[in-house]
């Protein structure tokens, strides 16, 4: 009876380690900026961003590549990637960080949580320490976070030269969405 | 017209070369033109749409040799592939769609677990054959992988379309 029983406790302590240790992440989630300027607005997304949750840390990671957004003008997308994001010396942009109240979050239970994360955002090669905050929502098993964001430009040292200055804004606004349907 | 005809024409045009107010005009309406023109064409260039996919010269390159390319080098690929339009032939090894419901179709590499990680422009449905695929788009590059959790890098291509061989 006592061998059965620490079986069972067995048992229930590595069914408890696997589901701790299902990590969540997506190579396929959606980031999009927006620019709202005097002369005209400027959008871009990308759906080619990576991401990973360690259920058991609470570090969470996005990244994606400069070259992934897609603008509706060839010029704009040009010029982002050349003169404000020159993307052939710096190709990513990303942000490693943790998830603050990690511990409020069952990952295998649905539920929608808010969340806080604090880390390193990079963009144009320069970090600078950031906390966002978020939405987790785990549904059927499936999380998905999401995020909004403001990025002032002048903070990653990216410049806007005088004579556009009325077309781009000094802030943007960036908006986040990743559907974590692989574990690892 | 004459030849005699033509010489008064030319000799009148010549005395009027040494009138002032007649040269002014000229340079007037050719900077005018000039305006037009420059205008016009500033303005196809501003408003120019996406560049053209289907209609691009694009490098052949089997999926396999595009990611150990990446794989031994990422800088110098990066630079000779990113931003470029590929067509990239391999086999396929998923097709899903994301939550901004395009297709997404996963071509097999040299490394379990990483792909080129192809994202379709147009919505229509795609056999999930795991056979032969030739999709043509931009490349962005490779992506990060996590190799703490063993995660693998996947390398991307956008606005992709599935050509017919």
């Amino acid at each position: 009876m006592k061998k059965t029983g620490s079986i069972l406790l067995l048992f229930c302590f590595l069914m408890a380690f696997e589901s701790k240790s299902q990590n969540p992440y997506t190579k396929n989630g959606s980031v999009s900026f927006f620019s709202k300027a005097v002369l005209e607005n400027i959008e871009a997304s990308s759906g080619q961003v990576i991401s990973v949750i360690n259920t058991t840390t609470g570090d969470i990671m996005f990244s994606v590549n400069i070259k992934s957004f897609h603008f509706k003008k060839s010029l704009m997308e040009e010029h982002f990637n050349e003169n404000y994001m020159e993307s052939d010396k710096y190709p990513k942009a990303s942000f490693k960080g943790k998830i603050n109240n990690l511990s409020a979050i069952i990952f295998s239970t649905d539920g929608s949580y808010n969340t806080e994360v604090t880390g390193d955002l990079t963009i144009h090669g320069i970090t600078n320490k950031v906390t966002v905050p978020g939405k987790i929502v785990i549904k059927a098993g499936v999380p998905t976070a999401t995020a909004s964001f403001r990025v002032k430009l002048a903070d990653y040292k990216i410049s806007i030269p005088r004579v556009v200055k009325d077309n781009i804004a000094e802030v943007v606004e960036v908006n986040l969405s990743c559907v974590y349907n692989h574990k690892l | 017209m004459r030849p005699n005809v033509r010489l008064e024409l030319i000799r009148k045009l010549m005395q009027q070369h040494n009138n002032p107010s007649f040269m002014k005009k000229i340079i007037v309406a050719i900077l005018f033109v000039l305006l037009i023109v420059g205008g016009g064409v500033a303005y196809y260039l501003y408003n120019k749409g996406p560049l053209d996919v289907i209609s691009s010269h694009a490098v052949e390159i089997s999926a396999v040799n595009l990611y150990n390319s990446f794989l031994s080098d990422s800088a110098a690929a990066g630079k000779k592939y990113a931003g470029k339009v590929l067509e990239v032939s391999g086999l396929t090894e998923d097709v899903s769609v994301n939550q901004n419901q395009e297709t997404i179709i996963l071509l097999r590499t040299s490394v379990e677990g990483a792909h080129i990680n192809c994202t379709l422009e147009d919505k229509t449905k795609v056999n999930a054959n795991k056979g032969l695929i030739h999709i043509k788009g931009i490349c962005s590059g490779i992506g990060d992988g996590d190799p703490d959790l063993g995660l693998p890098a996947d390398v991307y291509l956008t606005r992709c379309f599935v050509i017919n061989k």
